[in-house]
């Protein structure tokens, strides 16, 4: 009797102890990490026409240009873990496609883990460095991870998700979609358009012509005297723009449940201004003038020094 | 003599390998058989010289044979030549040079696991619970505000299952859960208006 009593609780203790510990958080420790990286480099030459077309995944893809009539690539892929054993399997999943078909050249990265093949375990990623003519026209998409264009100057096509996006001294015709992921912006001239939801776009030196739809974010643009145009959609945005003069463009700015928020000593005229709805103009007293035309909903905008 | 052990003996011979020769050689064997009485013959043959005419003949033949041979040979190596031009320019149009691809290996010192605590199991259920609960029992103008709450907070269920089945493929590390996070604190925003208006 005593004896299967003993039993009894010796199990009840057991299973208290077991379930204490499949709930216990698993504290994070410094641990050693073995990283394998595969590295692949190949070089394509470069002919009018060309296009380059990039499909990212959690890759971090840095494109940059030089004087050569070439293409050169790097792909490294990384798979992470304390168990060599298990990086060096996982590195397998991690797979690449650098090829040439007619005119574009395909670069991509994904993950194909084998039918009753074992789940990744370790940590994987990519980088993508990319040198190539600065008219080289690009195509790149990237889903998590981070993108970082310079000195391009020809056609320049970003569609990016969960993705940071840079770019500086980029100039043509720049096509930018993204959702969750922020837009910084330097030196951008040309003809711009940005499509972002969830994203928060922040440009420096902004010339030429900017069209910019955004649904969730935030937008900073800071102008040069070479911005020719400026039109701005904002949906639960605020729109800061900012100029040394202010004065030196025509505006028309509207703002539904929002607020307008103008720089002193500039005389806008209200068309509108009542609480949730406000309309402001500015003409500048120069014949020839850029307009910047900024209008949001549940949003306000910002015009400062 | 007799054998005391012939049973071992046999089996010994019977595993020894076999080894059967080559066709061409009894041919070649047959073949030199066959040519020692010529030999004997050649021996007894009486010696000739032959004229100074014939010799010069004999090299005239020759030597247009070997302009011949060199024309052929001239003309293989000219196509070649041809043919890796064509090669060297494709190669040269098409650049594809062939990848180089090289495997390192390398340690640092990390934090390890990388894990979120699991989700709360309340929380998941007033998620739930509550969109639903607003659905029933709203009416009028507020159901346009709801509707585009209601959508916006599908735009985040949708963003986490996305980074979910990301951590899925490329494991879990801190920027991937870094996005967890904020997407459940907009979440979190978003529940709060809505409990707000029920």
């Amino acid at each position: 009797m005593l004896n299967s009593l003993h039993r009894h609780m010796t199990n009840h203790l057991l299973c208290l102890l077991a379930g204490w510990v499949l709930t216990a958080p698993v504290f994070a420790q410094n641990t050693t990490v073995h990283v394998v990286s595969r590295t692949i480099e190949k070089t394509f030459n470069y002919k009018n026409g060309y296009e380059v077309n990039i499909e990212g995944e959690k890759a971090d893809i840095n494109i940059r240009t030089w004087d050569k009539k070439e293409i050169a690539v790097t792909i490294t892929l990384l798979a992470k873990h304390p168990d060599k054993a298990v990086a060096e399997r996982d590195i397998e999943s991690l797979q690449y496609v650098a090829q040439r078909q007619k005119n574009n050249i395909y670069l991509r990265n994904f993950v194909h883990v084998p039918q009753n093949g074992k789940a990744v375990e370790a940590q994987l990623s990519a980088t993508y460095t990319i040198t190539l003519p600065q008219e080289c026209p690009v195509y790149l998409k990237n889903h998590f991870g981070e993108a970082q264009v310079s000195n391009l100057n020809g056609r320049l096509k970003i569609n990016g998700s969960f993705s940071k996006i840079g770019m500086e001294n980029v100039q043509g015709i720049i096509e930018v979609q993204s959702k969750f992921g922020d837009i910084m912006g330097r030196k951008l001239n040309g003809d711009i358009s940005m499509r972002t939801r969830r994203s928060d776009i922040t440009l420096y030196d902004l010339k030429g012509r900017c069209n910019i739809e955004a649904a969730y974010g935030i937008v900073n643009l800071f102008a040069s005297r070479d911005l020719l145009d400026l039109m701005v959609r904002g949906e639960q945005t605020d729109v800061y723009f900012h100029h040394p003069d202010p004065q030196w463009f025509g505006y028309s700015l509207t703002a539904t449940h929002g607020k307008v928020v103008l720089p002193e000593k500039m005389r806008f005229s209200f068309q509108e201004n009542l609480p949730d709805s406000k309309k402001v103009q500015f003409k500048p007293t120069r014949e020839y003038y850029a307009n910047v035309t900024i209008s949001v909903n549940f949003g306000s905008i910002f015009v400062k020094k | 003599m007799k054998e005391k052990n012939k049973n071992t003996l046999q089996h010994a011979l019977a595993q020894l390998p076999q080894y059967r020769p080559d066709e061409a050689l009894w041919q070649r064997i047959e073949g030199q058989l066959a040519e020692a009485p010529l030999r004997e013959a050649l021996q007894k043959l009486p010696l000739r010289q032959p004229s100074e005419d014939v010799w010069q003949g004999i090299e005239k033949q020759l030597g247009r044979k070997g302009q011949v041979r060199s024309l052929q040979l001239a003309r293989w190596v000219a196509a070649a030549a041809v043919l890796c031009g064509i090669g060297f320019a494709m190669h040269w149009l098409l650049g594809d040079t062939p990848a180089r691809v090289t495997t390192a290996y390398a340690q640092e010192q990390a934090q390890w696991p990388v894990t979120l605590p699991p989700a709360d199991a309340g929380d998941e259920e007033a998620f739930q619970e509550i969109p639903r609960m607003l659905m029933t029992s709203v009416v009028g103008s507020a159901r346009e505000e709801i509707a585009g709450l209601q959508s916006n907070l599908d735009e985040l269920n949708e963003a986490v299952s996305e980074t979910q089945s990301m951590i899925k493929r490329y494991g879990a590390d801190g920027p991937l859960l870094q996005q967890i996070v904020e997407l459940e604190r907009e979440r979190t925003l978003v529940i709060k208006q809505m409990a707000a208006l029920l």
